[in-house]
């Protein structure tokens, strides 16, 4: 006990050198403390990232192989239905989610845009008969309601109610106007591109669309890429319409868990999906939210590596000197009858308490400084990063049919200072300066007392 | 039985390169005063700290009630059976008086209830007051932190004390009180008190005197 009572009385006899090992020791654990937290964090933001969207798996058209192909037969590129309702049945998947997108035209219909853009211009692909050039689009979606627009508020029913059976479907107010129509109305529709495939569909809802059109507003943008012509209705009345029409289709596949990815492909092929298919996972908008995620707990994991052996460098050092500085003193208690375990215990006790100190100190610091300097980080990767998002906006004329790419990367990370990591960069400073102060102690006690004395008289 | 017996001790410093000690032969007993006068440089103050368990000896043996040092517990002996006023006094600088007191009785196991109220009391009596003895040690003059080594020596209340010219420092009135301490420490409370100096006036203390000349341990005049 007086042992202990003595170590109090050192660290603060010692003042002066004690507090220039504070403020080392201080520095090491916050910038170590929050590094660690700030990786942690990110590591399990990735991890829940990765549960997320590392689960959702896209079955999309190659398109480099859509563009050689497209003077082929045009069956040999379109999945089968078989294949999309064989897939749904798999055991590796939470849910699905299809779409289908089939340019259209109508005798009794307008498209926003048809009048001001340039429209009806006959194009007679395949050598077959010549049609319209589409002014809407007929989208199917297996839930209708799950679309993002929807869900996230740029779109929104105001009128009526979501498609369920077949052949039903909802428009945008916009069109409602331009073409008068109300609910219950039938409204007669054609396939654009190919062949003559009328297709009869009710309106059961009215939208308001907030979205923006890709080539100009709203109102400008030519009539087969406007976004206030799309007709949107169940994913089986869209499909049955598209037939052999070269079209893009979607596929969004829910898999219980990221790693089913390969098993799922291979149920895929064997059920008969071509290899003009990709299945994969939404890998830019995983980079996008991930990498910044990442690079933080790269840079914070390097920080912290270096910040512990330069700090574990200066208390070793520091401790040798404070021994050498207190060998006389060692000595004299030595002389007075003090056994070894017990010089080593007192010392070793200044340690601890010097560092416990410093550690409480030090989780307050933390708990403060943590999430301002997270957020910078954050700011400066996400800046970084930035550049990649360019290539992901190639294939944007489809981006309303993407059913969700919406994964955004964080703007804001939510620091949590787990206690794990208190405890782990406490123990661990708890170690270094123990081992630190056993070496100083291992050196001076191995000596006689007579040595200690002599040599400084 | 003897209190402490040196049989042919022979001492060399580790790294040294001649023996310092040279087969040292003699027995100490309780409550007489030894004097061991010799020149600087003789081996006095290495004979004290063989006495004084700070090192085993080279060849030789050294016994206390009958067992070998070596076998011995010296850290216990060192904090229990034995008091050592150093040459150099050898207090811990940045410690008070008293602290460098209390610290001894502490290592010492002392069962004293109130060890600060004890050290003040020896502390007194060897010239030392309240006030001083809160100064810290660099504080001290010599002759003071004389004083605090003899008290931290007594703090324990050893059987032996030895003291290593423990009036090198101090004027002659001063000198003459510590002595006269001594004196009461060996015949009244019975202790072996064994002191080394180089001045031959303290040698008229001494019950037994000694001489020590390069490492040889001679029985010297006795005067009384
Ligand atoms: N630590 C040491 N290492 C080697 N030699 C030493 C050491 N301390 C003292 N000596 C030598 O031992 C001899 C005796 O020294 P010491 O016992 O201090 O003599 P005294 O106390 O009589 O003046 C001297 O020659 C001295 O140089
Ligand atoms: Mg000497």
């Amino acid at each position: 006990m007086y042992i202990f009572i003595n170590s109090l009385k050192n660290v603060i006899r010692n003042i002066g050198r004690n507090i220039l090992l504070a403020i080392i020791l201080l520095a090491v654990i916050v910038g170590c403390l929050t590094a660690l937290i700030i990786h942690t964090t990110s590591k399990g933001l990735i991890e829940d990232y990765m549960a997320l969207f590392g689960a959702k798996v896209y079955i999309n058209p190659n398109s480099s192989k859509v563009s050689v192909m497209s003077g082929r037969q045009s069956e040999q590129i379109i999945p089968l239905p078989e294949v999309y309702a064989a897939l749904a049945d798999s055991d590796c998947l939470m849910g699905a989610d299809l779409s289908c997108q089939v340019p259209s035209v109508s005798d009794t219909l307008l498209g926003l845009g048809e009048l001001s853009g340039g429209t009806a211009v006959p194009i007679a692909p395949n050598g077959g008969a010549f049609t319209k050039f589409p002014t809407m689009n007929v989208k199917g979606y297996t839930n209708p309601e799950q679309l993002d627009d929807f869900i996230e508020g740029y779109r929104g029913l105001i009128e009526g109610r979501f498609p369920v059976k077949d052949n039903e479907c909802i428009v945008s107010e916009d069109f409602k106007q331009l073409n008068n129509l109300h609910l219950g109305e039938i409204i007669e529709l054609a396939q654009g591109m190919v062949e003559h495939n009328p297709l009869s569909l009710e309106v059961v809802g009215f939208y308001f669309d907030l979205t923006q059109n890709q080539f100009g507003s709203a109102v400008d943008a030519p009539a087969a890429i406007n976004v206030r012509n799309d007709i949107i209705t169940n994913y089986h009345t869209a499909f049955d319409f598209a037939k052999s029409d070269p079209r893009v289709d979607t596929a969004a596949y829910y898999l219980k868990s990221p790693e089913l990815l390969y098993v799922f492909e291979a149920e895929a092929r064997a059920a008969g999906l071509s290899y003009d298919y990709l299945v994969t996972i939404d890998e830019s908008a995983y980079l996008r939210v991930v990498e910044p995620i990442k690079g933080m707990g790269s840079i914070t994991l390097t920080f912290m590596i270096i910040l512990l052996t330069l700090g574990v460098l200066i208390v070793a050092i520091l401790a040798a000197v404070a021994i050498r500085e207190r060998k006389f003193e060692i000595g004299v208690v030595r002389a007075m009858g003090m056994k070894k375990h017990q010089v080593a215990l007192g010392l070793v006790f200044e340690s601890l308490i010097i560092t416990i100190i410093c550690l409480a100190v030090a989780i307050g610091i933390v708990l403060i400084i943590t999430q301002p300097i997270s957020d910078m980080l954050l700011v400066k990767q996400l800046s970084i990063n930035e550049p990649q998002d360019t290539s992901t906006g190639t294939s944007m004329m489809y981006a309303g049919m993407q059913t969700s790419l919406t994964a955004q990367p964080p703007d804001e990370m939510q620091v949590v200072i787990n206690m794990q990591a208190v405890v782990m960069i406490s123990l661990v400073c708890l170690l270094l300066v123990f081992i630190s102060s056993l070496v100083g102690i291992a050196q001076i006690t191995k000596y006689e007392p007579i040595k200690i004395l002599t040599e400084r008289n | 039985m003897s209190l402490l017996k040196l049989n042919n001790v022979v001492y060399r410093y580790e790294g040294g390169k001649k023996n310092v000690l040279k087969g040292v032969n003699v027995v100490f007993e309780s409550s007489l005063i030894y004097t061991i006068i010799g020149k600087s440089g003789s081996g006095k103050s290495t004979l004290l700290s063989l006495i004084a368990a700070l090192d085993v000896a080279t060849k030789g043996q050294i016994t206390y009630l009958g067992t070998d040092m070596r076998e011995l517990d010296r850290d216990n002996y060192r904090a229990r059976n034995i008091g050592v006023v150093f040459q150099s006094y050898n207090l811990i600088n940045n410690y008070t008086a008293i602290e460098n007191v209390v610290l001894s009785m502490n290592i010492s196991g002392s069962d004293i209830k109130n060890k600060k109220q004890y050290a003040y009391e020896l502390l007194e009596t060897i010239g030392i007051d309240f006030e001083t003895a809160n100064r810290k040690v660099v504080k001290l003059s010599g002759g003071e932190q004389q004083r605090v080594g003899i008290a931290r020596a007594l703090s324990h209340n050893p059987d032996i004390v030895i003291a290593d010219e423990p009036t090198g420092n101090l004027d002659s009135e001063t000198e003459d009180e510590i002595l006269a301490y001594f004196d009461i420490l060996a015949h009244k409370e019975n202790k072996c008190v064994i002191i080394a100096t180089h001045s031959d006036k303290i040698t008229n203390i001494g019950d037994k005197v000694y001489r020590i000349n390069d490492g040889r341990l001679s029985e010297g005049k006795t005067k009384r």
